[in-house]
């Protein structure tokens, strides 16, 4: 249908002298929008396709534990073709105050990514990464690409952003268990003294909505490498068999958990990081080549404080800034964040009364806290 | 158009008329013309001053009654070939008064051609006593042609349109015969009482109405400075009116207003333009322009009881010109913001057959734009101009006709297209529609029975105002029909000590609907309704001089057959006693039910609605088959006051209970559902329309007055307070979206210099309104979102600046503090701010 207006020239001449001003319905102050292309390197359509908006200041995994304050999905049906070969298509964020932000990009192979269910955050092995990246020299004096950060001013459009997805990631998130006195994954909270140790263990995610590679060596599971807790650095010889070169460690951080009334009271939770105590050269031995030892005993040893002090973290400070002097007692959450920027936080879905039974999980070793006594 | 213009001329000179404006005033100014009249005729027996000072007051409110007068007067006088034609007039219009106020006029107007005739046979020396005068054979010649043409044409008369000044050379003073005695001249002054037809089906003085009226008139209307029929009933005592842009205003009634308001049956000409898709009317899409509206009336409370589901919080009834009464109008205006609107209306009677046609256009420019939009992207708009919020067209058609002595046929049908802007529930925000809809009615009354039907026909393509360029999964059609059929009967009885009063009816209503919203498609949805409804008034007491008994006792049932609905909750009763202590004063108790049947939405919608601030992430949101209607208890208390000739007012109270009123649930069940096929969107989980716990419960007052102090000067104000609390469990919460004030007041001043001068002030108090919304999570939030007070000023000049004033040029300005910086503001937290509006008009009535 079109419009059917007969046009008086009265009508026209008062139409013609019109043009409304903008201004956000809310009263606050005017909300920009953020748009542009998402490319996708690779020859085959891509499945769905994320577009995530992070606080410059709250960045998401592995750089902070920041959520996504935005995202877009492109469906795959969305992208289109280029002539080099790669698949484009647009994508938009809208109603943003003004601010520092930064975009990250997802391809969800398997189509198990979720941005509102925790374990369903972030990728899995065999999904693509990317995001909105320039050209930025780092403190040692090499430069490469990396995320930057976007400017954008109150109400402003920002267009044509591009985002680029052509990161492979080799390996899962890093699934874990808390483990308890005995070495076995603990069913009820676990408590912990302040200068004490926490032990993680290794577990396998396989259900009906999210199902992790399991935990085995690169050579069972071809180009997904084991999840927890070190990231290999992984290269491919002439025959394409993958060569181990390293390790990455991850890091740990704890949560404070927060009753119902201090959250509604707007108190903010209590974050360290924890200490990772490991021997790379004896785990990746393990884990690369004694097939022999089930992957779920994998261990992983993590103090709360080093020469009693506690670190913030991300901290980059070698006394870890010294913004937490005390520890409160009560619930934490654990959170393992793997080199690859994947993560797994118990308590979590899989763990609640109310969600495992959808989830497919047995909730007893999920839904753990540690007790800080 | 020639003839009807000769006539009324020929018509003036035979009464001895004074010149007066062809401006149709309020009818107080005629009703002080009235009385004056009167005077002259039953106290200084001066009929023909009488006939004059009823010609004047004729063409300031032309009505079957004084057309009447003016027959007997100049029956009395002798001048029979305009006694006739007035006869004739009002046997004609008569159905536009209240049947307890028709007289059988047959044998008047017998005698009165009985006169002319022999006159016109007797010999040319025979006197006419009134005049002294001798009658020539030529003059009788004249007037006999005269008479002939009268009657011929007397069905033709443009009947507001104002004679000429007398000439009284041309007075047809010469008659053969005395004429005879007459009685009263009139039915007295209760013509002018303000009437209703929309509480009861029947007309009714407001005096003794079982229920809270209000009227407003062409008049009002004209010097309203409005341009659409909400902001012409912003005035009104009681009246939520809000702009959430400029093409959707929304009405309520004592309170639970909202987006799509969904409280208020809207009728025009008793027919139904409630959508109920969105269970909402959409002014926009209505097919009447406001040059063509004869007068709107406004129940206040429920009125189930007579109109069936959605007369919730009150009813609206337009009441459009009856064709073939009232002038010719062309009308423009154009101003700004982007603001023109057109109307022609052009009116005929051909013998028993009266037309009216109208069309016209109407556009304005949006108050403000949601997102910055630029032509370079990355929003692409609904619509290619984002300047307009809506520009639609309309043509509409009606036909009288005349059945016999005891029947009468209407038959209009009408058409509404264009575009428009509405805000949708929730954070959907602003849509665009690109509609069609279409009407067709007929109503034909025989003796007691009527026969109504209509069919109402709406198709749309709709969809967010703007989205990101290639976003286009809420782009939706609507195509939905209802097709209503009912008999109903409608019989007085006078007994010697009680009056009766009775309305029953029966009747069928199809609706059927598809929209890309619901599951299926809508598929699935077609209903059926049936209702059944009964009222008795019974008039007791001993009768007035008047005629008119003290006490009115009115007892009314409807039952509503809706598919999906329990029927014990849509039997709808209404109890009311009405107590006329006075010639002009009486007071009324009323109570009474109302339910809100669940609209087509709330029981089939199947959408994946988007949460604010996360693009890519949205909740499921189902409608519910089994959900209860909305319903109300109200009481009400109240006195109408019309005691002296330059004042009436009324005084209400009223307690209100609401409860099952629906809502959106928690979300839950299925966030685990991933990205969905061919969707850009993760849905968070599911919400269904719900019937919220709890009780509201309201208490009101209202004080409504009108003052016509002097001729030319009438003035209005208004007052309503009233507060809601929310009782859930126990636990009482003040609802306060609506008001806890609301003043109007207003002036009209008609000067004698052909220059009339209306300002309208309308103050609400501060409101805060809790709009449920999802939150980053995809879970219900509520956000109580507070909106100071505002005040709308409104003037408008008008002149006719030649002396046959059928031309009149005006300047409007609405809502003239926003010209002021920051004097714009919100009406609803989610609408966009509304700012001044000024045009300038032209119109040209003949």
């Amino acid at each position: 249908m079109t419009s059917r207006l007969v046009a008086a020239p009265l009508a026209l001449l008062a139409a013609c002298a019109w043009t409304p001003p903008y201004a956000p319905l809310d009263s606050g102050a005017p909300l920009g929008v953020i748009a542009g292309t998402v490319l996708v390197v690779g020859p085959e359509r891509p499945s769905d396709v994320y577009v995530l908006l992070y606080d410059a200041a709250d960045p998401g995994p592995p750089a902070g534990l920041g959520s996504p304050l935005n995202f877009d999905v492109i469906p795959a049906e969305s992208f289109e073709q280029d002539p080099l070969g790669s698949w484009s298509a647009s994508y938009g964020l809208t109603e943003i105050p003004g601010g520092s932000y930064t975009l990250s990009g997802l391809h969800d192979t398997d189509q198990d990514f979720s941005p509102v269910v925790d374990i369903a955050g972030g990728s899995t092995c065999g999904d693509w990464g990317g995001g909105f990246v320039g050209w930025v020299e780092a403190e040692d004096g090499t430069a490469g690409p990396d995320t930057v950060a976007l400017e954008l001013g109150e109400g402003e459009l920002l267009d044509g952003v591009p985002v680029a997805i052509q990161v492979p990631i080799p390996v899962e998130k890093p699934a874990f268990t808390i483990l308890d006195g005995s070495g076995a994954p603990a069913t009820a909270p676990v408590t912990v003294d302040r200068t004490g140790e926490l032990r993680l263990g290794a577990t396998v995610v396989g259900t009906e909505y999210l199902e992790l590679a399991p935990l085995q060596n690169l050579d069972d599971k071809q180009d997904c490498a084991v999840s927890f807790p070190f990231v290999p650095i992984v290269s491919y010889d002439d025959t394409g068999a993958p060569v181990i070169e390293g390790f990455q460690p991850p890091q740990v951080i704890l949560t404070q958990l927060l009753s119902d009334e201090e959250a509604a009271a707007g108190a903010e939770p209590v974050r360290i990081q924890g200490i990772v105590n490991y021997d790379v050269n004896t785990l990746g031995v393990q884990l690369l080549f004694d097939s022999s030892r089930p992957a779920e005993t994998l261990e992983l040893s993590v103090s709360l404080a080093q020469d009693g002090r506690y670190f913030v973290p991300f901290s980059t400070s070698p006394d870890g800034d010294g913004a937490v002097t005390s520890l409160p007692a009560g619930p934490w959450a654990v959170t393992v964040v793997n080199a690859a920027g994947q993560t797994w936080t118990v308590p979590n879905e899989a763990g609640s009364e109310e969600t495992a039974p959808e989830l497919g999980f047995v909730p007893a070793t999920q839904g753990v806290v540690v007790m800080l006594q | 158009m020639h003839s009807r213009l000769r006539a009324v001329a020929v018509l003036a000179c035979l009464s001895g008329w004074a010149a007066r404006p062809a401006w149709a005033g309020p009818k107080e100014d005629a009703k002080r013309l009235y009385a004056e009249a009167k005077t002259a005729w039953e106290d200084q027996g001066d009929p023909a001053r009488a006939a004059e000072l009823f010609g004047r007051a004729y063409a300031l409110h032309p009505h079957p009654g004084i057309a009447l007068a003016i027959a007997r007067t100049n029956l009395a006088v002798g001048d029979y070939a305009a006694a006739i034609a007035a006869y004739e007039m009002y046997e004609r219009d008569r159905g536009q008064m209240r049947a307890d106020l028709h007289v059988d006029v047959s044998a008047e107007l017998q005698d009165a051609r009985d006169l002319l005739r022999g006159r016109a046979t007797e010999a040319p020396a025979a006197a006419a006593p009134g005049a002294g005068a001798s009658a020539t054979e030529a003059q009788v010649a004249r007037l006999q042609a005269i008479a002939e043409e009268l009657a011929a044409l007397s069905q033709a008369i443009q009947t507001t349109e104002a004679p000429p000044a007398a000439d009284p050379s041309e007075g047809s003073s010469a008659a053969a015969e005395p004429p005879p005695a007459v009685e009263s001249p009139s039915v007295d002054l209760e013509i002018f009482d303000e009437e209703t037809r929309s509480v009861s089906r029947y007309g009714q003085p407001l005096l003794e109405a079982p229920a809270t009226v209000s009227v407003l008139t062409a008049e009002d209307i004209r010097m309203s400075g409005a341009t659409n029929i909400p902001d012409v009933l912003r005035r009104m005592v009681g009246m939520d009116v809000m702009q959430l842009s400029a093409a959707q205003p929304d009405l309520s009634i004592r309170g639970f207003n909202r987006a799509l308001a969904n409280k208020v049956l809207v009728l025009v000409d008793g027919r139904s333009v409630y959508q109920d898709i969105l269970a909402t009317p959409m002014w926009s899409t209505i097919p009447v322009t406001l040059e063509e509206i004869e007068r709107i009336e406004v129940v206040r409370g429920p009125a189930s009881a007579v109109y069936g589901a959605n007369a919730v919080t009150g009813v609206v009834n337009i009441i459009t010109r009856a064709p073939g009464t009232g002038p010719n109008i062309v009308h423009v205006e154009g101003g700004a913001p982007g603001h023109a609107r057109g109307t022609v209306v052009a009116s005929s009677r051909s013998g028993d057959t009266a037309t009216r046609l109208s069309a016209g256009f109407h556009q304005t420019g949006r108050w403000s734009a949601d997102v910055p939009y630029t032509e370079d992207g990355p929003h692409e708009g609904f619509f290619d101009d984002q300047s307009r919020s809506m520009g639609t067209i309309i043509a509409n058609g009606r036909v009288d006709r005349r059945l016999g002595d005891d029947g009468s046929m209407s038959l209009s049908a009408g058409y509404a297209g264009g575009t428009s802007e509405f805000y949708v529930f929730g954070r959907l925000g602003d849509y665009a529609l690109d509609f069609d809809s279409a009407y067709a009615r007929a109503d034909i009354s025989v003796g007691s029975v009527h026969f109504r039907t209509f069919a109402n026909t709406f198709n749309a393509q709709t969809g967010p105002w703007t989205s990101l360029a290639g976003d286009d999964r809420l782009d939706t059609f609507v195509d939905s029909d209802t097709i209503d059929g009912e008999v109903e009967y409608i019989r007085q009885f006078e007994g010697d000590a009680v009056d009766h009063h009775v309305v029953s009816g029966v009747g069928y209503r199809y609706k059927t609907i598809g929209w890309g919203y619901l599951a299926e498609d809508g598929a699935n949805s077609d209903e059926h309704h049936f209702r059944v409804f009964v009222q008795e008034e019974a008039a007791l007491g001993s009768r007035s001089e008047e005629g008119w008994r003290p006490f009115r006792l009115v007892g009314s049932l409807r039952f509503d057959k809706h598919p999906l609905v329990d029927p014990l909750q849509t039997l709808s009763p209404r109890g009311a006693a009405v107590w006329r202590f006075a010639d002009r004063r009486s007071a009324r108790v009323t109570g009474g039910t109302a339910f809100r049947a669940p609209s087509q939405m709330e029981s089939y919608l199947e959408l994946y609605q988007p949460v604010s601030g996360v693009d890519g992430l949205s909740v499921k949101t189902v409608g519910d088959r089994a959900l209860l209607p909305e319903r109300v208890l109200t009481l009400e208390a109240g006195l109408h006051d019309e005691s002296t000739d330059i004042h009436a007012a009324d005084v209400t109270v009223c307690m209100n209970q609401v409860r099952d009123l629906v809502g959106l649930s928690d979300v839950d069940g299925d966030q685990f559902t991933g990205v969905l096929p061919d969707e850009e969107i993760i849905a968070a989980g599911t919400t269904s329309f719900i019937n919220e716990p709890g009780v509201y419960r309201g208490v009101g007052a209202e004080l409504d007055g009108r003052l016509y102090p002097v001729t030319g000067l009438d003035l209005y104000a208004n007052l309503a307070v009233g507060r809601i609390l929310q009782d859930v469990d126990g636990q009482v919460t003040p609802e306060e979206s609506m008001s806890t004030v609301k003043v109007n007041a207003g002036v009209l001043l008609r000067t004698p210099w052909r220059t009339d001068i209306a300002t309208h002030v309308h103050y609400l108090s501060a409101q805060s309104w809790a709009e449920r919304d999802f939150d980053e999570q995809g879970q219900v939030a509520i956000t109580d979102l507070p909106l100071p007070g505002r005040t709308v000023l409104v003037g408008k000049v008008a002149t006719r600046p030649f002396a046959d004033e059928d031309l009149e040029v005006a300047l409007t300005g609405w809502n003239l503090l926003a010209l002021a910086d920051g004097g714009s503001f919100q009406e609803h937290p989610l609408g966009q701010k509304v700012g001044a509006r000024w045009f300038g008009s032209a119109t040209w009535r003949f």
